[in-house]
């Protein structure tokens, strides 16, 4: 018995030792590597988070907000975005060309100059044909992206055949010129070359995904380390001081010299760990729980709200019953009410019923639906259905999947009897855009704006000719003569003052015949550590947080 | 004390019962257990009478009078109220869900039925199952018996959480469509299904082991001679010496069904909204835990105290019906039907 | 002897292959979904998904797909979907973390567990065995998805005593690997210290009252002898081999929602990450990975069993 009590004794004292002797390791402390002690405001190594590792870590292949984030100022391509926030953010530059495209026969040729005396960060020299080598290599990864790149003469057939060159592109090594020829004009051209999956690459990469071991680019960072699922790291670019930096003045250099990204899966913990300055800045949003709480706290100093471009949307398919009547889908337009969203997403989304979302040139604001239960109830009693069981489809990701939840709600209000099915977020897309799948009649989506043209709305997501048997975007299945004409019409114009009001008027058309229930547009943020200079950190509504734009106090 | 005539007659389940009955801390749990039925079944007279709302009914944008005044139930900044108990005259009885405004004493409630009924569907389909299995197996041996034993074998060496879950989230995004059996994809018979099967090797091995050793004993032989079919024997005979075995493992199965369906559900792969369960609840709760605790804890702590009273029911059942020194199994069967009882609960909690 | 190990061998491959192919029908066959219009993404073209299928093979009959996703598995060319890089890469990744996560809260869940088995098995029936028990089969009931964001929610975010989960390399800083992993390792053990208490406490009872127990309390052995020398050896035996099988099952990454909510980088998170994307090759990857530890550990455990314990080797070659 005495000998069992000492036993005892020992456990219990082998216990709190071990406690103790973890906790002793300073807990959840201040150090920080970083902003190194007394006034140092260059240099210095950013420790941020991002709460997935991206799609890809290969510049041709990546095609979500993560992985440009990570690789804007790693990979530039002829043409980049302004480094500015908000609306000027969307003006396209001078990238690795000394100019923006020269436009001639009739929008179908584009001539540019490569700048000389450019390198890649292994040393290697810049040269005009890498630019189609990319091009190419991106069609023969089969990219997402490269429906963007199809309209350039013969890159379909290169993209059936993986024979090439392009005929499209001729380029001349000794003088920097590249010409493109495309088979039509296209309006969104200028603002497809500043998108990261054509941005030049050596001409001995690899035709794989590299995500593991991203490949030299020309950007004053460079990404020195890969761990898919677990982190990257970034360097300062060599060549950038010697060479780069000089041809192109005005991009911006940077003030840190190293940064580390952790993937961090739990939001909460991301908004701890900065917080405490564990981290210096997360990429993703706060999450609805802990929004408020963060914004109250931390606004002006260490938080800003950044808008978007995007459109929150129920969509509803008007090719069957009961969306095919528009007394129906309009009647879900007066149902749907946007304060209970906005509490839903925590104040992250702003209350809007248009196709445009506020920040897109053309958008000028209207309301043909204000909320209206009894006004909505009228127009279904009017339409009377024949078909009330539906199906609705949302995603997993909070809080979409909750106000898909608030949708399927709605819809049973309105005497629907309905199924909900969620979808995780990685699929929801290519499950709803399949053809096949059955009861695709009402759901969830958004949409963010790939660059500032109204055409990244109409075109994929509401022109008849974008109704996919797979990987559909026009999920309404909308398909109006008069409005594909237009769309067609306005996308080949550049976007001018008319062509803006025009759009305008097309965005009034189409709600009219209510095909989605717009409900907000989001708003995205920026959260750093007390460390960070908060004014200096550029958030670009395409290419997210800059990297060449943080700076410690 | 009784008298020495009176135990002569008792049978060997009245004898269980009493020695059930004196283990008190069993018959409270059992109570409770009870209890927790109670609550769980009382679900639409609360809705209906004192919430006067259903489980999935939203209110974000709704406002309720607590003791005369006006309050928001979900605040413009995502705050769901919380408990008001009888401020609002039983509405909002322990306060929001979450952002969608439900009323989180009807969930729970509503809630626990999905939970129960999952659970003892599932042990109760798995143990039907079992039985079956076990039967054929011990009692044909043979070709019979390797085929069902390496089957069962199969299935307990697969990484049963990660087929779960795949199962489940391919049932959830699909459906399932085999000939006439048809399921939606909401369909609680999803996880129902899923939990069933990988339970049965669970309770089909020890069922099969005391088949076989009581195959061998006299009564069988002698119904054999007199002519039974396989059928009759397996029903009638043998299957009446495994009903204490069958009990003890139903009960624990429960439980153990209860935990696999809170896993699957907390990563999406079992029930589907807008059904909810307990283990969905505690999913939506565990986000909004800094800002009110109550709706992870509620739904978590009532699975444990059904789990838990199962648990100490089950046991309870096992010493009640084989207590030390009175129709053992054979050892290394015992050992085997014992850590096949508890390593189940185990495995589950463990993921 | 041999004979019996070879049985096993070919029986482990036969479970393997039946893993592989209920696996691969789970997902190919069930959802109905092409994953080439995943790997597609938003702005697909059908050019561009059916261009996919042919680099993937998506467009080939499923029992070819089958065969030659078999023999990627064999060269170690298996690859994700997004981003394409080697299954094995990430899995070999993995093991560190799993196996620390594992091995560390096996030790505790095996100590406490004997010990709280042991203290109540001797002091059967008395109050101590009554909170003893009660505390075990608590132990059992809790969910892990409550169980660590509660033990985070106090440790980490109120007192700030541990870190908020990853997982950091001993090979790095071997303070903070073991900072990180005590909260993890303490939710592991709380739900299998119960377990194994009450088996422990069940077996030792049983033992207890054996025949040969009593004489050799009879013979005049001292109660610590007869305590060690023929309780707690027999008592044991069985408990170890549940341990074998136990920790088998956990190596093979079944920790999945522990790893998921403390952001452990091991086998386990990788699987969930895998199953949440729907992407077939990981989660072959990981199921062949798991198979083949539970299938191997259980068949050491057998043989361990079937060496120590004569009845049940000749038990088992009567009924089969």
């Amino acid at each position: 018995m005495k000998k069992l009590r000492a036993f005892i004794a020992v456990l219990v004292l082998a216990a709190v030792a071990a406690v103790g002797l973890a906790s002793c390791g300073g807990g959840s402390d201040t150090t920080s590597s970083g902003g190194s002690g007394g006034g140092g405001q260059k240099g210095g190594t950013l420790d941020g988070t991002y709460a997935s590792f991206p799609d890809y870590l290969d510049p041709a292949l990546s095609y979500t907000a993560e992985g440009w984030t990570a690789m804007a100022d790693v990979y530039i391509p002829l043409l980049t975005y302004k480094h500015a926030n908000g609306v000027e953010g969307s003006e396209v530059v001078p990238g690795l060309a000394k100019e923006l495209p020269k436009i001639s026969n009739g929008g179908k040729t584009y001539t540019l100059f490569l700048r000389p005396g450019l390198k890649y960060s292994d040393g290697t020299p810049v040269k005009a044909s890498d630019f189609p080598f990319a091009v190419e290599r991106m069609i023969k990864l089969n990219s997402g992206g490269s429906p963007f790149y199809l309209s350039i003469e013969g890159a379909e057939k290169f993209a059936e055949t993986k024979q090439g060159p392009i005929p499209g592109i001729k380029t001349n090594d000794k003088t920097g010129e590249i010409v493109i020829n495309l088979e039509g004009p296209r309006g969104t051209f200028t603002n497809e070359l500043g998108l990261m999956f054509v941005a030049p690459l050596p001409q001995d990469t690899p035709i794989e995904d590299l995500s593991a071991n991203p490949p030299p680019g020309t950007g004053p960072y460079m990404i020195t380390k890969s761990q898919p699922g677990k982190g990257w790291e970034y360097e300062r670019n060599p060549y950038w001081a010697k060479a780069n930096g000089k041809a192109m003045p005005e991009y911006p250099e940077g003030v840190i010299d190293n940064a580390k990204m952790t993937v961090i899966r739990n939001p909460e913990t991301q908004v701890e760990d900065i917080e405490q300055g564990t981290y210096q800045w997360m990429q993703n949003p706060p999450p609805a729980s802990r929004y408020q709480e963060v914004k109250e706290k931390y606004e002006g100093t260490q938080f800003r709200v950044e808008p978007t471009i995007s459109t929150y949307y129920f969509w509803m398919n008007t090719e069957e019953p009961p969306f095919n009547d528009v007394k129906v889908r309009q009647a879900v337009n007066y149902a749907v009410d946007a304060k209970a969203l906005e509490r839903i997403y925590a104040g992250q989304i702003t209350a809007t019923q248009q196709i445009l979302p506020p920040g897109m040139p053309g958008y000028e604001q209207f309301e043909l639906y204000p909320h209206d239960m009894g006004k909505a109830e009228e127009l279904m009693k009017e339409a009377n259905p024949s078909d009330m069981n539906i199906t609705v489809w949302t995603d997993t990701e909070s809080p979409n999947n909750e106000a898909g939840e608030y949708f399927n709600e709605v819809l049973k209000e309105l005497g629907f009897n309905t199924t909900l099915k969620q979808i995780n977020a990685d699929n929801y897309f290519t499950v709803i855009g399949n053809a096949t799948t059955p009861g695709l009649d009402a759901g969830w989506s958004d949409w963010f704006q790939d660059y500032p043209h109204p055409n990244d709305f109409f075109q994929p997501l509401l022109a008849g000719e974008s109704i996919l048997s797979t990987n559909n975007g026009n999920f309404a299945k909308f398909d109006v003569p008069a409005v594909n004409k237009q769309i067609k019409k306005l996308g080949e114009e550049q976007l001018g003052s008319g062509q803006e009001a025009a759009y305008a008027e097309l965005d009034k058309e189409v709600m009219e015949e209510a095909p989605w229930a717009p409900y907000g547009t989001r708003t995205l943020s920026t959260f750093v550590s007390d460390e960070i200079e908060l004014e200096s950190v550029i958030f670009n509504p395409t290419f997210g947080h800059y990297l060449t734009s943080f700076e410690f106090k | 004390m009784e008298e020495r005539g009176s135990e002569v007659e008792r049978g060997p389940w009245a004898l269980a019962l009493r020695r059930f009955l004196r283990n008190r801390l069993a018959v409270a749990f059992l109570g409770v257990f009870l209890l927790i039925v109670v609550f769980v079944l009382a679900a639409p007279l609360w809705a209906h009478h004192v919430a006067h709302t259903g489980p999935n009914e939203e209110h974000t944008v709704e406002q309720i009078t607590v003791n005369g005044e006006k309050r928001d139930v979900v605040t413009v900044e995502g705050k769901p109220i919380g408990p008001q108990w009888f401020g609002a005259g039983g509405k909002f009885f322990l306060g929001a869900d979450s952002r969608l405004g439900r009323d989180e004493m009807v969930r729970l409630m509503y809630g626990g039925r999905t939970s129960l009924l999952v659970g003892i569907s599932a042990a109760l389909l798995a143990t039907i199952l079992a039985i079956v299995l076990g039967l054929m197996a011990g009692y044909f041996g043979g070709w019979v018996d390797s085929l069902i034993a390496r089957s069962l074998d199969v299935i307990w060496s697969l990484p049963v959480f990660l087929i779960g879950l795949a199962v489940g989230i391919a049932l959830a995004v699909g459906g399932l469509k085999i000939g006439p059996l048809e399921l939606s994809s909401g369909s609680l018979w999803n996880p129902i299904l899923i939990i069933s099967i990988f339970t049965v090797p669970y309770i089909a091995r020890p069922i099969r082991g005391e088949v076989l050793s009581l195959s061998q004993k006299e009564f069988v032989e002698a119904a054999i001679a007199q002519g039974a079919s396989p059928g009759r024997v397996m029903f009638t005979e043998i299957l009446p010496n495994l009903a204490s075995t069958v009990i003890v493992f139903f009960t624990l199965m429960i439980a153990n069904s209860m935990l696999f369906e809170a896993g699957l559900s907390f990563l999406g792969a079992g029930v589907q909204p807008p059904n909810s369960s307990w283990g969905t609840m505690i999913t939506v709760g565990v986000d909004l835990l800094r800002i009110q605790p109550l709706l992870a804890i509620l739904p978590g702590v009532m699975i444990m105290l059904t789990v838990l009273s199962l648990n100490i029911v089950g046991d309870a059942l096992r010493d009640a019906l084989d207590p030390r020194g009175k129709g053992r199994l054979d050892a290394a069967l015992q050992f085997e039907a014992q850590s096949a009882a508890t390593r189940p609960v185990r495995e589950a909690s463990l993921t | 002897m041999t004979r019996f190990v070879a049985r096993r061998l070919i029986g482990m491959i036969a479970v393997l292959f039946a893993v592989s192919v209920i696996v691969f029908v789970v997902f190919m066959v069930v959802p109905k979904q092409n994953p080439a219009q995943t790997l597609a993404g938003k702005n697909a073209t059908p050019l561009l998904v059916k261009s996919i299928e042919e680099e993937w093979g998506f467009d080939e009959s499923l029992p070819v797909q089958y065969a030659t996703m078999m023999k990627k598995v064999f060269t170690g060319e298996l690859t994700s979907y997004k981003p394409r890089l080697p299954v094995s890469d990430r899995i070999v990744e993995g093991i560190p973390a799993t196996f620390s996560l594992t091995i560390g809260a096996a030790i505790i869940w095996l100590f406490f567990g004997l010990l709280l088995g042991y203290l109540s098995a001797i002091r059967a029936g008395g109050w101590l065995d009554r909170i003893l028990t009660g505390v075990s089969i608590a132990g059992i009931s809790i969910p892990v998805f409550l169980l660590a964001p509660v033990l985070i929610y106090f440790f980490t975010n109120k007192l700030e005593i541990f870190p908020n989960g990853q997982y950091v390399p001993f090979g790095e800083d071997p303070a903070e690997w073991l900072k990180h992993l005590i909260l993890p390792w303490v939710t592991l053990a709380v739900l299998s210290i119960g377990f194994y208490s009450r088996v422990l406490r069940s077996n030792m009872l049983d033992v207890m009252n054996e025949d040969y127990v009593r004489t050799a309390r009879a013979k005049g052995l001292s109660e610590r002898q007869v305590m060690t020398r023929h309780v707690l050896r027999n008592s044991l035996i069985p408990v170890i081999t549940l341990f074998g099988l136990d920790f088998g099952a956990t190596i093979a990454g079944t920790a999945i929602i522990t790893e998921k909510i403390y952001s452990i980088d091991g086998i386990g998170l990788y699987a969930a990450e895998a199953v949440a994307k729907f992407e077939l090759p990981p989660i072959m990857g990981v199921a062949l990975y798991g198979a083949f530890f539970v299938v191997l550990i259980n068949t050491i455990v057998d043989i361990v069993y079937a060496y120590l314990d004569p009845r049940v080797r000749l038990g088992e070659t009567a009924s089969s």
